[in-house]
């Protein structure tokens, strides 16, 4: 292996195992699942929910959710 | 001249460097003495001259002398170069795994034996472990349990060395792996790099012990070092002096140890002389962790403490039961089949059964031992605030620097915490506790009076002084992989500096209208109160619930909320004033406040997300990706 190979392969081992490296698919996964989760939460207390105030206040985290998924679907 | 001339001659050449070696073991002794009696300033002046004068003089009257001492420092390049190799590869992984394997004492202990064995070099290991504690990244205990594992590692040296080392031409492989080590070193990769350093540091301690060898040989026909050898305790105690004084002189118990055994296979030293100086090598050679703690914080010289203990009662056991070690050392070579005189061996046998022994005597006692140091080490109380996790120790290790930085990031945060409720007229209590802060903070008339620009000085400045200060030394070592999360970091500690700013211009109108008769001008304080102490809230709530993947992107919703709110509170002003309710006085004053609370919940907002973002947690790295940006928060409080 020339030694430019040897380089590159080490620097490929560094940003696997060093910040900076691609998210992996499965954590992308993880994340939207749990955005998804978190969704569906809001959606059920804003159901419930009967106070202005409050439900206000959850269309608002809601929307920051939303858009949180939003992110995720494009990584 | 005849015969009785030159045998007159060899005669008092003989006793000329009797007299010489005489005098190496006196300085030497000299030199432990000024250590132990004036400290290591003191040291310093007189270390290196006395030194340099003593090898001098040695290599002045025999060049055999001057072959070994040229083995000793070949050897000794080859530490630094294997050290240097082996730090290429602590940007992560090696602190990864030292953080999972320090859990329970067993594992500590496991992980001190195998990087030791694989790196030949407790002193590394020493001094890595020692900034993992000064960043608090492993416990007292752990480092401890690291710290015994590593001298049952460092034995491994010895057999190698006697079964290895001694046996075969060495300095055959010693050439090419100085070759290959060097052109390797030479590359860009940072890998590479440590692979040819690795490569080159074992080449020239091949070599070094090739010329040790080489020079205990030649030095056998001139003069016998065994002819010192004085019977009985005195013997062990002065022998276990002089390996002491080596190790300290060589920074290196494992340079002693390969001079001892070459002297040992060489018929230059006695085989109970070799065990006594292999005893005292292992009590100097706590003197590299001491150094090593000296420019680390309380718990880096708790562990020096702990290694000098270790260390001194290991040697203290072994001088003690020297008679039963020998009994064993013969059974266990017997069993084995090492000869009967093959005294590398039996050596090897002996360093690796009186390290073993420490252990087991030492590790039931461990935690009563960190209870020990952690009491007569206690930590320095001052008025003015130090930093926790910042050392010197930790600066050329990556990760740790990370770390470490979160920490004091996180104990200026601590500190601000204080100040910003205080400076609200709020107790950390109320905050973090209240089951209803709003109606906590309604119900509140409390002033609380404190010297807010004191305290600023003494727990917020030098802090955030020493954090910049470190920060910046960090970041001239560091790959620049890790400088971005550094100077969020960095960006972090600024933004709690000026939250406690923004919470000094708050104060003033707070301590005033929040006792207020008109409750119009309260209510509007008590908001801006509440929204501070709030962001606070919930960014302690995260971090005490531990592991939450989603902990920076629920400030995202916080930080929504803030915006939404800036839209009310203008319109509500407004309302106000266009009502009489306020005075255009308070309206002005509420507008330039309602400023400072903004300023402080979005700058709190991003300090929490620097602080609560992992880099261990794959799924928050994945998080992180998402956050929202000023825009996308401007544009959901807008629709």
């Amino acid at each position: 292996m020339k030694f430019e190979k040897l380089d590159s392969a080490a620097e490929n081992l560094v940003r696997k195992t060093a910040k900076g490296k691609k998210i992996k698919p499965e954590k992308v996964k993880k994340l939207q699942q749990l955005l998804g989760e978190k969704k569906s939460a809001y959606e059920e207390k804003l159901k419930t929910s009967m106070e202005p105030g409050k439900r206000e206040k959850l269309e608002m985290r809601l929307k920051v959710v939303e858009a949180h998924i939003e992110k995720a679907n494009q990584l | 001249m005849d015969l009785n001339d030159y045998i007159t001659i060899a005669t008092h050449r003989k006793r000329w460097l009797k007299g010489g070696f005489d005098f190496i073991i006196a300085a030497y002794l000299v030199i432990l003495w000024q250590l132990a009696i004036e400290g290591v300033p003191m040291l310093k002046k007189i270390f290196l001259p006395t030194i340099l004068a003593i090898l001098a003089y040695g290599f002045w009257i025999s060049p055999d002398f001057k072959e070994i001492a040229a083995g000793v420092a070949i050897f000794l390049f080859g530490m630094l170069f294997l050290e240097e190799g082996f730090k290429a590869f602590t940007g992560g992984m090696l602190e990864k795994l030292l953080q999972k394997t320090t859990d329970k004492t067993w594992k500590s202990l496991c992980f001190g034996i195998v990087s030791t064995t694989i790196m030949q070099s407790s002193s590394l290991v020493s001094v890595i472990t020692i900034s993992f504690i000064s960043a608090g990244l492993v416990t007292l205990v752990a480092g401890i349990g690291i710290i015994f594992g590593a001298n049952i590692g460092t034995t491994t040296g010895a057999w190698l060395v006697a079964a290895f080392g001694l046996k075969v031409k060495i300095s055959a492989y010693a050439m090419p792996m100085l070759v290959f080590g060097i052109v390797l070193a030479f590359q860009k990769s940072k890998y590479v790099k440590g692979i040819g350093s690795v490569l080159a540091g074992l080449g020239f301690l091949f070599l070094g012990i090739h010329y040790m060898k080489e020079g205990f040989e030649a030095f056998k026909g001139s003069f016998d070092l065994a002819s010192l050898a004085v019977p009985g305790y005195a013997g062990l105690f002065l022998f276990a002096g002089i390996g002491a004084a080596a190790t300290v002189v060589m920074q290196s118990s494992h340079a002693t140890l390969v001079l001892i055994l070459t002297a040992l296979a060489a018929g230059q030293i006695t085989y109970e002389n070799s065990l006594a100086l292999a005893i005292g090598a292992n009590v100097g050679t706590t003197i590299t962790a001491i150094i090593g703690s000296l420019s680390a914080n309380i718990q880096g010289k708790r562990l020096a403490g702990a290694h000098l203990i270790f260390n001194v009662v290991t040697g203290v056991i072994a001088i003690v039961f020297i008679g039963q070690f020998v009994w064993a050392v013969d059974v266990i070579s017997s069993r084995v089949g090492i000869a009967v005189d093959n005294y590398t061996m039996k050596l090897a046998v002996f360093h690796t059964l009186f390290n073993i022994t420490g252990v087991l005597v030492m590790v039931p006692l461990i935690t009563r031992l960190a209870d020990g140091l952690v009491q007569y080490l206690p930590e320095k109380s001052t008025d003015s605030v130090e930093p926790k996790f910042l050392s010197d120790a930790t600066i050329e290790f990556p990760d740790t620097v990370l770390h470490a930085t979160k920490k004091e990031v996180w104990h200026l945060f601590d500190c601000a915490f204080e100040l910003m409720a205080h400076g609200m007229n709020l107790r950390r209590t109320q905050i973090l506790e209240s089951p209803d802060l709003e109606a906590t903070i309604d119900a509140d008339r409390e002033i609380i009076e404190f010297d807010m620009d004191d305290l600023y000085e003494s727990k917020v400045k030098v802090l955030y002084s020493a954090i910049i200060e470190f920060i910046s030394r960090a970041q001239a070592n560091i790959p620049s992989v890790f400088s971005e999360e550094l100077y969020r970091l960095r960006n972090a500690a600024s933004e709690i500096v000026e939250c406690v700013k923004h919470i000094k211009h708050l104060r003033k109108n707070t301590t005033k209208y929040m006792v207020s008769d008109n409750e119009h001008i309260r209510n509007e304080y008590n908001a801006l109160r509440f929204r501070v102490a709030n962001i606070l809230r919930e960014i302690y709530r995260h971090r005490d619930e531990g592991e939450n993947s989603l902990a920076i992107l629920e400030l995202d919703e916080l930080k929504a909320e803030e915006a939404a709110a800036h839209q009310v509170l203008n319109e509500s002003i407004t309302e106000l004033l266009n009502n009489n309710q306020i005075t255009p006085l308070m309206a002005t004053s509420l507008m330039n406040d309602f400023y400072y609370s903004d300023e402080t919940a979005n700058n709190l907002v991003d300090i929490g997300q620097a602080l609560l973002a992992s880099h261990t947690d794959l799924v928050a790295e994945a998080a992180q990706e998402v956050v929202l940006d000023e825009d996308e928060i401007e544009r959901i409080a807008a629709s």
